[in-house]
């Protein structure tokens, strides 16, 4: 801080502390001129006639440093009217003389300069200390907003810290879980069919080596037990390729429906052994797909399709397929006992089985196969359904784009 | 076609093995089938160490069948040991399992499995099976292995 500016500064912080009011202003004067004008007359006797007005100096410079240069202009004019009226016996107005004007005039104007000078240095000390709290305020306002920042700075990092390591903890946990399921689905594929082998074999061989010795009704136990561990073993690898579908790695290709589906046919015995009559709306055209998880689904649909006729009747099946803005959707319609409305929004959910399924042998988990391979594979499925006439599956996949066609001559 | 035929079955599981060898015995009444519970066994069978030094009661067989989980040595390990020695890796070696996982199938045939079948739950399928393995085998060339 330069040393005006400290002058000033301590200037105001004198005046500063002064009440404003005009009843203290009007105290403040009158007693200033009272008291100048009662030393005054102390020293009367040693003055003479000199410093008639010097003493009133002080009190006019102290009024306009406190209120003002117009509280210093009444003090002056006070002051002027008392050194008349008081200390210059032989004035009188009607026959001033030039001397005395010229007195009047220069102490007046003296005065007049200091007063003015004093209130602009006030005014410019009160105007400097005014920026200076307002710099004051504003470094502390902006050293909070920093100090806040900072610390919201820290809570964020720690936050993100903390975020972090959760998601690293949580992957961690993720992964072991995953290879703890890798683990026991495989444990329950070898550890579980292999009693079930023991059930199922050893029953068979009792059946048919002991048969003479067997009873009509030994014969059925053996025959349930048999029936049991097979349908105990459906369940297990449905569940399996139930899992298996999401651990599997995904390559969509461009694929020709016609070949996957002429694949299923001749490949898959639950389809092939049977003697359905399987009608084909050639060609069914291409899907974005993953060979081995659409033919799993279109087994699916299509081991359905045979199953769930009412007895004794010859199973019908319709392909085919639909193209559907940028998608291809593929029908796998039958004419067999259907579904009913209530069933069908559970259709699709792992071990369902539906009411009219009793009779069917099944585990439940075969639409819930196709429904977890298709969605794999950016597909969507659906169905409709009449009970006694029949339903209409379909799965609905990405159509990639055809490859252009050879150039016209 | 029936010959007598000698079968090494490497299988934990005694009631897999007697189903296998009940099977197998469908197919074939001449066969020879002998048993061992584990892949050490299986090695030291091979090697003609210990119990199986006497080689009219356990001769060097035609086929192996190496179940993949076993106490000690798995499978394939057994089948690594197998085409890793001179002598016995021409013996068609072919590996069972109750699981088709991938990885597995993968590192039985990269080892040279000359089969990876998963066992079949029901009995007629295994004597099917057996049947088709047999079969194929009775018609292929067998390598001569001199006992030791």
């Amino acid at each position: 801080m330069t040393q005006g500016a400290s002058l000033s500064h301590r200037l105001w912080n004198v005046t500063s502390r002064c009440p404003r009011t005009l009843g203290a202003k009007i105290i403040f004067i009158g007693g200033g001129l009272l008291a100048t004008s009662w030393i005054r007359w102390l020293l009367a006797p040693l003055l003479q006639n000199t410093l008639q007005f010097f003493l009133y100096l002080p009190a006019i410079l102290a009024a306009a440093a406190l209120f003002g240069y117009r509280a210093g202009f009444a003090t002056l004019i006070g002051s002027l009217v008392l050194t008349v009226s008081l200390w210059m016996p032989g004035f009188a107005w009607w026959k001033i003389d030039e001397t005395e004007v010229l007195v009047l005039i220069s102490w007046f104007s003296i005065s007049a300069i200091l007063v003015v000078g004093i209130a602009l240095l006030q005014k410019s000390a009160a105007a400097q200390r005014q920026l200076i709290l307002e710099l004051r305020r504003t470094s502390r306002e902006l050293q909070e907003k920093s100090a806040r920042l900072e610390a919201s700075e820290k809570t964020l990092a720690a936050h993100a810290a903390d975020l972090e390591r959760t998601v690293a903890e949580r992957t961690a946990k993720l992964e072991e879980t995953v290879a703890e399921l890798e683990t026991y689905s495989y444990t329950i594929v070898h550890d579980l069919r292999s009693p079930l082998r023991a059930m199922q074999g050893f029953a068979h061989l009792l059946l048919i080596e002991y048969a003479e010795k067997l009873e009509v009704r030994g014969a059925d136990y053996l025959r349930r037990i048999d029936q049991g561990a097979r349908r105990l073993d459906q369940l297990i690898q449905g569940v399996l390729s139930y899992s298996n579908i999401d651990r599997a790695k995904i390559e969509l290709s461009l694929l020709d429906l016609d070949s996957v589906v002429d694949h299923v046919l001749r490949h898959y015995p639950t389809v092939y052994d049977t003697h359905a009559r399987i009608e084909i709306t050639r060609p069914l055209g291409r899907a974005l797909a993953h060979e081995s998880l659409l033919a799993q689904a279109l087994s699916n649909l299509l081991e359905n399709a045979v199953k769930f006729v009412p007895p004794d009747a010859a199973p019908e099946i319709t392909l085919r397929s639909e193209i559907v803005e940028l998608r291809v959707r593929l029908h796998v319609m039958d004419r067999g006992i259907g579904i009913p409305a209530q069933g069908l929004a559970h259709i699709f959910k792992p071990f369902h089985r539906g009411r009219d399924a009793a009779g069917y042998i099944g585990t439940g988990m075969g639409l819930a196969v196709v429904k977890r391979a298709i969605e794999r594979q950016g597909g969507t499925v659906g169905v409709l359904s009449e009970p006694g006439k029949g339903s209409d599956f379909w799965i609905e996949l990405n159509r990639a784009p055809e490859p252009p066609g050879p150039a016209a001559p | 076609m029936n010959y007598p035929i000698t079968v090494l079955i490497a299988e934990d599981e005694e009631s897999d093995y007697l189903l296998l060898e009940c099977a197998l015995r469908k197919t074939n009444p001449e066969i020879n089938v002998q048993w061992v519970r584990d892949g050490v066994a299986a090695i030291h069978y091979l090697k003609g160490e210990g119990d199986f030094a006497d080689r009219t009661r356990h001769p060097v067989p035609q086929v192996i069948l190496l179940d993949l989980k076993m106490p000690g040595a798995t499978g394939i390990e057994v089948l690594g040991w197998v085409r890793d020695n001179p002598r016995y890796r021409v013996i068609p070696t072919l590996v069972m399992s109750s699981s088709h996982q991938p990885t597995d199938v993968e590192k039985a045939y990269s080892l040279g499995a000359n089969t990876y079948f998963v066992k079949p739950t029901s009995f007629e399928t295994l004597v099917d099976l057996c049947e088709k393995i047999t079969g194929y085998w009775s018609y292929g060339i067998k390598p001569n292995i001199s006992p030791l």
